[in-house]
This record gives C-alpha cells, sequence and structure tokens, in this order.
C-alpha cells in the first residue's frame, strides 16, 4: 500500500466508533441475561396510523393522477423528448466549413493518425454494480490531413481526453 | 462454559456488561453498516448477542472467548440478511412514505463519535463509507474498526483472504477517491 493509502488508512484509524449510549447498553445486557426467555423472532413494528392512511386507496389515486399529469406534459412539451445530446467528443462536419473561401468537399483525407500524450491512473471508483475499477485519464492528440486537387494540404489537430475503466478482479 | 452471574455485595452484576463496554461499539458499527436503520441496527445486535449468550452459557459454544467477536460478526451478517428478507417489502413501502422523515438523521444515526474529530470531515468521510457498496465498506469496518485480520474476515464473509484484502484495498482506494473529489469540489 503507497503512503498517501497509508495515511489515509491511519486517518480512519483515528475516527472512533460511536459509543454505546447507557440505555442501549442495559438493554442489550438486560437480553443477554435474560436469553432464555428471550424470544428469538423479531416482532416487526406495526405500521404507524399517519403511515397506512397514505397507502391506502386514496394514496394509489393520487399517485395515478401525477402519473396522468406527467404524461400529458411529456406530450405538450414542444419537440417532446429528445433523444441523447450530441456530445463534443462527436466530430462536427460542419466544422471545415469555417476556412473561408475553401470548400469542403474540394478536400480529401489523406491520412488520420492518432498520437499518445499522456496517460495518468486516477485510482479506483466502484461502478453501479459494484464491481471495482481503476481509471485511467488518457490524453491523445489526433492528426487529420486532407488535400484537394491542386495540392494544397489541410492539417487539423484535434486534442483528445478518454477515461478508461479497468475491471479489477477482487473475487 | 458459563458467565458468572453475580457478586456478594451489590446483588446480581452481569459480567456482559464489561464485555459490551469494551466490543459493543465496534459491534453497533458493523451491525449499523450491514443494516439501512439505526433501530435496525440494535435489533440485529441484540439478536446476535442473544445467540452469543445462549450459547456460552448452555456451553455449546466452541472456542474460547477471543472466538466471540468473529462469531458476533458472522451473526450479525446473518440477522441482518435475515431481517432484510423479512422487511423488505415493509421498509420499500416505509421509505417512500416516510423519506422526509428518514432524511432528518439524529445524533443517534451517527456512525462514530464526533468529538476528537473535525466535524464536517467526519460527516464527509462517513457518508463516503455509507455510499460505498457493501462488500466493500463491511471488510473496511470489520479492518479498521474491529481489528480483525483477512483470514478472519475471509472466514466470516465466507471468501477468501486475497479477496478479502483486495476488497479492503479497492474499498480504501474509492473511499479516498470519493473524499479527494469532494475536496476539489469545496465540500471540505
Amino acid at each position: 500500500m503507497d503512503a498517501e493509502l497509508k495515511k489515509f488508512e491511519e486517518e480512519l484509524e483515528r475516527m472512533a466508533p460511536r459509543r454505546l449510549p447507557e440505555n442501549l447498553l442495559a438493554r442489550m445486557e438486560a437480553a443477554m441475561d435474560d436469553w432464555e426467555e428471550h424470544d428469538e423472532k423479531v416482532v416487526p413494528f406495526p405500521s404507524r396510523a399517519g403511515e397506512s392512511r397514505l397507502i391506502g386507496r386514496g394514496f394509489l389515486k393520487a399517485v395515478a393522477a401525477v402519473a396522468v399529469l406527467g404524461a400529458a406534459l411529456a406530450l405538450m412539451l414542444p419537440g417532446g423528448f429528445k433523444s441523447a445530446p450530441e456530445t463534443a467528443d462527436r466530430p462536427n462536419p460542419s466544422g471545415s466549413v469555417l476556412l473561408a473561401g475553401i470548400s469542403p468537399a474540394s478536400f480529401a483525407p489523406q491520412d488520420a493518425q492518432r498520437k499518445l500524450v499522456s496517460a495518468a491512473d486516477q485510482g479506483v471508483v466502484v461502478t453501479r454494480d459494484s464491481r471495482p475499477h481503476r481509471v485511467l485519464r488518457v490524453e491523445s492528440m489526433d492528426h487529420y490531413t486532407f488535400q484537394n486537387a491542386k495540392g494544397e494540404v489541410l492539417t487539423m489537430e484535434r486534442p483528445r481526453v478518454e477515461f478508461v475503466l479497468i475491471p479489477l478482479e477482487t473475487d | 462454559m458459563g458467565m458468572p452471574r453475580s457478586t456478594a455485595d451489590s446483588g446480581p452484576i452481569s459480567n456482559w456488561r464489561e464485555w459490551l463496554v469494551e466490543h459493543g461499539d465496534k459491534l453497533l458499527l458493523f451491525a449499523r453498516q450491514q443494516t439501512r436503520r439505526q433501530a435496525d441496527a440494535e435489533d440485529v445486535l441484540q439478536e446476535a448477542l442473544v445467540k452469543l449468550a445462549r450459547k456460552v452459557e448452555k456451553g455449546e459454544f466452541v472456542g474460547g472467548r477471543e472466538a466471540w467477536m468473529p462469531f458476533m460478526y458472522t451473526q450479525i451478517r446473518r440477522e441482518a440478511i435475515d431481517l432484510g428478507r423479512r422487511n423488505d417489502r415493509r421498509r420499500k413501502r416505509e421509505e417512500r412514505v416516510v423519506g422526509d422523515e428518514l432524511g432528518l438523521k439524529g445524533s443517534e444515526d451517527d456512525w462514530f463519535e464526533g468529538a476528537g474529530y473535525d466535524e464536517e470531515r467526519r460527516q464527509m468521510m462517513e457518508g463516503a463509507l455509507q455510499e460505498l457498496p457493501k462488500k466493500f465498506s463491511e471488510v473496511i469496518v470489520m479492518k479498521i474498526w474491529g481489528g480483525r485480520t483477512f483470514a478472519e474476515i475471509g472466514e466470516i464473509l465466507d471468501i477468501s483472504m486475497n479477496t478479502a484484502a483486495s476488497r479492503y484495498r479497492y474499498g480504501i482506494e474509492a473511499l479516498r477517491k470519493k473524499l479527494t473529489g469532494a475536496r476539489l469540489r469545496g465540500d471540505l
């Protein structure tokens, strides 16, 4: 374990678990003393009066009404629900038109390369399925070369940052 | 083996108290980590303690006093799983209805002592630990605050020692990353 993790571990060790309050301690002690009489079954708490009222028919009607209202609202929204928005990473074909006076159609792709600039360990994250992954931040540079019929060369560079998740085995 | 149960002068005094004072906080923390609510943690802890007392008093407990803690961790975990299964449907309903109520945490819900530690930092740590998937946090709780070895943790969880160690390491790393993120966002 590296020094930083060790330091963090020591910081955690300085936190003390909450002590048992006296009343809880007495309750546990009494339960242990009276183990013979103790009913092993945990009796569920009776549901509270206020809660059960909400679960009744009126509550279900209210839920249904909200659902219908939501559906109606979705239909009335201009354009309805859109699919996923465009990401910054997606190439934008119209971007090349920024060069005034040059028709993008006259340039043909000649070469494309990706060069690795750097890669750094960003630590461990746990994904929603409870699996740990190591996060790598990978920086690269994309180089594109285009050429037109006159032999003019257009080069384009685009930096790229990707986060790569590498699954870690725990069992 | 039975526990001596009384002293001459001051009437019956349970010797469980001394043991509970020494270990109760660690066990409650583990029970809290295994359950969703403080009340459930207390019920689970009580059930496990009663089972320990029964076994010890009836002379059925295999092993010495040093084996009580591993037994308790195993038992708390089992009780929590059983309670979770029994109450899952009821709890879901309750959480929907009294969600706001659950959001209002009292100090009795805290996992750690506030004294001697920066309160904001403690809350962050506690929150990050609670957000961690259970399979990592249970190992961390047993290792750091329970003082268990990876071999013992492996036995309690029915996994290999290496698996316990790697869950611990990755859990600690993930926890640190969560807190580093909080620090960068200015939460700390």
